[in-house]
């Protein structure tokens, strides 16, 4: 065990490594680069030379990187090209409302998919079934900005039940009703996305136990149906669903730039892509790197959590190609 | 045992992915023909599958001839009977901003939507295939090279990267399909190399070796062959990721530009039309809904069409059974 | 120097100083263009009332407030609130000291007309206490014109020669030479200089003076209260505010929006008080409710097709554009009347010279004027040698007349007039490929560069001033320039510069003229009309008539905001 976590970590630090040269490469490879994104156009060839050579832009890529990594590694993610603002200053406040709002989707959604789930497996092609497939095929195939728009028109524009946009009215910032009332919309979107696979995904992971042989054999043996159910096929029905929990932990930080975008939430996401049109290398390279390190962190933990549930999986096996 | 693992844990929400437990290949392979055969009826008996092929198919014939069947120029401008609303005489579905028929952009637009979902798809089939079968078949150190590969490219949100690099090089056409295609190769690569895992393990082609077929023979000959449902179901699902992923990538302005156009272009400005003409809004997402349902509702039939577990059912009495027990414990 | 901006999706905006004084005998009144649509409420007779909030909206955060880095319309707003200006600009555009100005009296301009003396207000304090001095001021364009620093409003003084402190109070500044447009770059706001003479110049930039609101000490009515980065920013009226007039509205929030849609969204559901930008596709949903008011005028922006001189951007190096005919067939091909009226619904004007029309230096007449006539477009580019091919498309020299038109991507005014003028064009046998970019990538990849065919673009002014040199002039190619299209006409070069080395108006209006007429003829753009953004007003704000906004002025969806109220 400890030796495989090792290796596990060993690997994630190289995939992390390997992020991190390739966003920024691709960035500096940009033409123009960041030299001619701040650069104002009144400015002479002279004050730009100087101007680029005070930020160290006119070094070689491998020696602007390894600066950038130099400072990384004493914790310092740089500063904005435009307004020299510490990049962690504008990057916490947002990863932490992207946060509240993913996972109260996130919780919310689990705690309706996984019992539907599993009830539907026993209801198979039943109506909640049918009903379960439906949101679920809706879920897959609705433009997610499109519903978004579609529930503010209606809720908050002609109905005027509840707020357009933003994480708290205008002076009542903190106020748990508030934030409340204005997590409905965007949870309500996010929900219907995770619905879709997640009811889907207990009712078949659920299924698929139920069909194995022990079951079988515990049926055969007389032992009693909620005993069945609950003492062997639910255990072993949520080893894929804790798994999945667990490399599903990214989208808690990266999967909601749309949402975010469409409800003004004032999220990670949404800095992205603001901070990608105003071309803010250094908080670009930021979020990148740290949701991969989220990601990376949710895939270990999953494989980790899926090795302490089922004790059939032997974690030295050989190969474990999966980061 | 390590493939079902990768599937199940490699599975995302993200538009288009479906929980996969995947047909263990090894009995697909042993009767290509017979499969096909069955699986080719199977796919004919499940309804969704059907009705989402015809209306892929119509939408297909729309963007082909479009040409025919668009009563005006998309790009017509006609500002004198700008934004006329639904039903209003010639203009089935009025007018935009500009007096431009709503409905024949809608028919325009099938076709870049179309060819966005279809190009991307089998781009990332082809890199996707490549790569899993050069991985799985080659193993050692290329396997190591391209499963690093396959975590970096995983641990970058996909959104992000094509936003990144839209926002840096610029929005073209061009490099749209090549972005969204090379930030979703992933799932097919490692589908492919756990399928060829395993089979490359198998009699027959231990035989064709020993015959003296070159590795790449193997590779597209045989190994390709078996693995083509699980391809086809990936692929097609993708199709809908692609039109979904395009649409949200255009409404923040990165991804096909005027005077081009697609749905989702024309849903870009959704919001601003809410406030002015709601329905404008409507038809080009309910466009993408029902061919995003369409393409869905067929993968999922060749699926299960191929899914030999299908035929498993559970009896009837214990089913309700079960029920009892849910609803008594409160579920 | 005239400093002039790109309009893109995220407004970028003008350098560091804006407003200008000569007092000009012949008024120009743009306010006649104003025309203002207030249905419902009319407040203008009631008392002001003192307190409550007043909420505006917009869609790009701020970036710094130090007037020596301030350069975007953001940051521009939020300035204007903190920040009190040298001297402002009175509706009819002429540099004024008001009562809320820093300086006590026009700038006095020597017989030579190289030496401006400015007298600042003695009672003109900064929040912590210390007054305004001359030293601000030195400070503030010393530090603007050193390169070392990298600011953005570099060029607005590369025509100081020194400054020299008078007395506390009183700063005089001594030109290299007469350049008549320099007034308008005294409408500056001011850095505090005790606060920064001693940071060393390069890591001015650096300092958290501007960014952090602790560490920003302000002289305006309002004090920077706070910055939630991408959500708002707020400032609180200033108890100790040094000015006689104070101001009614208590506190106003500065709130940021993701894009302009969900901001007029805010604006109908009452989240928003004031919107700048209301683009022109939403105006309809917006006029429809009755408690909201637009104001509609043609603003301090022109938009123009702008033509690529160079012929290393065409294949086989063929210019398209060489021909004057050519782009004078163009000029007439184009229905600008058409697109005034039906996309800019009532925020636009028809132009023929870089001239706003009604300023003084409007050449009006002398200028010449394109009417729309495709029958004259196509005799014209016969004249110059174009002939029909079998497609449709004209021909020369076995080259066909198809080019390439970019835009900004995401602007829907600029999509829709891109349409009109492919087909305009197409009318005429002329092949036009449009295309949208996303804002950023074109400056970088195209505009800064002079790699491009044709553009539609604007330029915003932020001053009042008609100079034009660093767009027209030779002097300033890509990339350090903004003459990003490679036009080059001697005799325009010399017209500018004659422009603003005298001081005189009337003599300058003369100069202007013959400018009008000769690149009215000669074409480095078609000029196709002034334009303004719709400013949404909601039911809570009230003003004086003599206090309502002036969409004339740059930054006019503010004007005197000191003694606007809310209800």
């Amino acid at each position: 065990m400890t030796e495989y976590l090792i290796r596990r970590i060993l690997q994630s630090v190289l995939v992390l490594f390997l992020v991190s040269i390739i966003t920024f490469v691709l960035i500096h490879a940009a033409p123009g680069g960041p030299t001619q994104v701040f650069l104002s156009p009144g400015l002479s060839q002279e004050a730009a030379q100087i101007q680029a050579k005070n930020l160290g832009l006119d070094q070689p890529i491998p020696v602007q990187y390894m600066r950038w990594m130099g400072s990384l590694l004493q914790g310092d993610l740089g500063h904005t090209f435009k307004n020299n603002l510490p990049v962690g200053e504008i990057l916490w406040p947002t990863m932490q409302n992207t946060l509240i709002l993913m996972s109260v989707a996130w919780l919310f959604s689990l705690l309706i998919a996984i019992p539907w789930g599993i009830y539907n497996s026993t209801v198979e092609y039943g109506l909640s079934d049918q009903t379960a497939s439906f949101i679920s095929y809706l879920g897959f195939a609705m433009p997610t900005f499109w519903f978004g728009i579609l529930l503010q028109e209606l809720f908050a524009l002609e109905l005027d039940l509840l707020p357009l946009s933003d994480m708290y009215t205008m002076g009542k910032e903190g106020q748990i009703g508030d934030l409340f009332m204005h997590l409905i919309l965007p949870v309500t979107v996010l929900t219907l996305g995770f619905l879709a696979s997640y009811v889907k995904f207990s009712r078949s992971s659920m299924l698929e136990v139920l069909n194995q042989d022990y079951i079988r054999t515990a049926r055969s043996k007389g032992m009693k149906e909620k005993r069945v159910i609950y003492r062997h096929a639910l255990r072993n029905a949520m080893i894929p669903i804790v798994t999945i929990l667990g490399s599903d932990l990214a989208i808690l930080v990266s999967g909601a730039a749309i949402t975010e975008n469409v409800f003004n939430w004032p999220g990670m996401g949404r800095l992205f892509v603001e901070m990608a049109l105003a071309r803010e290398y250094s908080v670009l390279m930021a979020i990148t790197l740290i949701t991969a390190v989220i990601v990376i962190i949710g895939n270990l933990l999953a494989d980790i959590l899926y090795a302490l549930i089922d004790p059939r999986v032997q974690l030295a096996r050989k190969g474990g190609a999966s980061a | 045992m390590s493939v079902t693992k990768l599937q199940r844990k490699r599975h995302k929400p993200t538009p288009g992915s479906e929980p996969k437990l995947e047909p263990p290949v090894e009995r697909l392979s042993d009767k290509p023909i017979g499969i096909w055969k069955t699986a080719f009826k199977k796919f004919m008996s499940n309804p969704f599958a059907v009705v989402g092929l015809v209306v892929l198919l119509f939408f297909i014939i729309i963007a082909l001839f479009a040409r025919v069947i668009a009563p005006f120029d998309p790009a017509a401008i006609d500002l004198i009977n700008a934004n006329l609303p639904a039903g209003s005489e010639k203009h089935l579905f009025g007018t935009d901003e500009l007096g431009r028929d709503v409905l024949s952009r809608l028919i325009y637009s099938s076709q870049v939507s179309l060819l966005v979902g279809f190009s991307v798809a089998i781009i990332t089939v082809v890199i996707g295939s490549l790569i899993g079968a050069v991985s799985g078949y080659f193993g050692g150190w290329i396997d190591t090279f391209f499963m690093r590969l396959v975590d970096v490219m995983y641990s970058v949100p996909t959104l992000f990267l094509n936003i990144l690099v839209l926002s840096i090089f610029g929005s073209k056409f061009s490099y749209m399909i090549f972005i969204m295609a090379s930030t979703s190769w992933m799932g097919t690569a490692r589908l492919v190399r756990g399928n060829f895992l395993q089979l490359r393990e198998m009699q027959y082609v231990e035989a064709a070796k020993a015959i003296g077929v070159s590795s790449w023979g193997i590779i597209g000959r045989h190994l390709l062959r078996n693995t083509t449902a699980p391809i086809i179901v990936s692929a097609t699902l993708m199709v809908g990721g692609a039109i979904l992923a395009e649409s949200a990538l255009s409404y923040l302005g990165l991804g096909v530009q005027a005077p081009e156009t697609s749905w989702g272009l024309m849903l870009s400005s959704a919001q601003e039309f809410m406030l002015v003409d709601p329905l404008q809004a409507i038809y080009p997402g309910l466009c993408i809904l029902i061919v995003v349902l369409a393409v869905n509702f067929i993968g999922d039939g060749i699926r299960d069409a191929f899914d030999p577990s299908k035929k498993v059912r559970i009896p009837r009495r214990r089913l309700q059974e079960w029920r009892k027990n849910f609803s008594k414990s409160g579920i | 120097m005239l400093i002039m901006v790109l309009i893109g999706t995220l407004l970028s905006a003008c350098g560091g100083s804006n407003t200008a004084t000569n007092p000009p005998k012949e008024e120009p009144t743009p306010s006649e263009n104003t025309s203002q649509t207030e249905p419902a409420k009319e407040n203008t007779t009631k008392t002001p009332k003192d307190g409550g909030t007043l909420t505006m909206g917009t869609f790009s955060d701020i970036v710094t407030v130090n007037p020596v880095f301030q350069s975007d319309t953001s940051s521009g707003d939020v300035s204007k609130l903190i920040l009190a200006q040298l001297y402002n600009l009175d509706r009819e555009a002429n540099v004024v000291a008001e009562p809320w100005s820093l300086a006590a009296e026009p700038p006095q301009i020597s017989e030579d007309g190289k030496t401006y003396t400015v007298k600042l207000k003695p009672e003109a304090k900064w929040t912590d206490g210390t007054p305004v001095t001359a030293d601000d001021i030195i400070f503030t364009i010393n530090a603007t014109r050193n390169p070392e620093v990298g600011s953005p409003g570099i060029s607005a003084y590369d025509k100081v020669d020194s400054i020299e402190k008078v007395d506390e109070h009183t700063a005089k500044i001594q030109l290299k030479q007469v350049y008549a447009p320099f007034i308008y770059s005294l409408i500056l706001t001011l850095a505090p200089s005790h606060i920064l003479k001693d940071v060393p110049p390069k890591e001015l930039k650096q300092h958290a003076y501007g960014t952090d609101p602790a560490k920003t000490v302000t002289n305006g009515p309002w004090k920077w209260s706070e910055w939630k980065q991408k959500q708002h920013i707020s400032v609180d009226a200033d108890p100790n505010y040094w000015g006689a007039k104070k101001p009614h509205i208590a506190k106003v929030i500065y709130k940021i929006y993701a894009d302009q849609n969900t901001e007029v969204q805010a604006l109908i559901k009452g989240d928003v008080d004031t919107v700048s930008a209301i683009p022109v596709t939403q105006l309809a949903a917006v006029e429809k409710r009755d408690n909201l008011r637009v104001v509609l005028a043609p603003g301090p922006s022109y938009e123009y097709l702008g033509f690529n001189f160079d012929p290393k951007n065409f294949p086989d190096n063929f210019s398209l554009f060489e021909g004057q005919k050519t782009r004078q067939a163009i000029a007439h091909a184009l229905n600008r009347l058409g697109m005034v009226d039906n996309v800019l619904k009532g925020t636009g004007k028809l132009m023929n010279a870089p001239f706003l029309p009604g300023s003084w230096a409007d050449p009006g007449e002398a200028a010449v004027n394109y009417n729309y006539d495709a029958e004259k477009a196509k005799q014209l580019l016969a004249e110059d040698g174009w002939t029909l091919g079998s497609d449709g498309i004209l021909t020369k020299d076995g080259k066909r007349f198809s080019f390439e038109l970019q835009y900004n991507a995401g602007n829907s005014r600029r999509e829709q007039i891109s349409s009109i003028v492919q087909q305009n064009l197409k009318d005429v046998g002329i092949e036009v490929k449009t295309k949208g970019i996303d804002f950023a990538a074109w400056v970088d990849q195209h505009l800064n560069t002079g790699k491009y065919q044709a553009i539609l673009m604007a330029w915003s002014l932020t001053d009042p001033d008609p100079n034009g040199e660093s767009t027209f002039s030779s002097k300033y190619y890509p990339p350090a320039g903004q003459n990003s299209g490679w036009y080059k006409n001697e005799k325009l070069d010399e017209l500018w510069v004659k422009g603003y080395s005298v001081v005189e108006q009337s003599e300058r209006k003369k100069i202007y003229e013959e400018v009008g007429k000769e690149i009215s003829t000669d074409l480095p753009y078609i000029f196709m009309y002034q334009y303004g953004t719709p400013q949404g007003i909601g039911p809570r704000v009230n003003f004086a008539e003599e206090d309502k906004p002036e969409p004339s002025l740059a930054y006019g969806y503010m004007y005197r905001m000191i003694n606007w109220w809310v209800e």
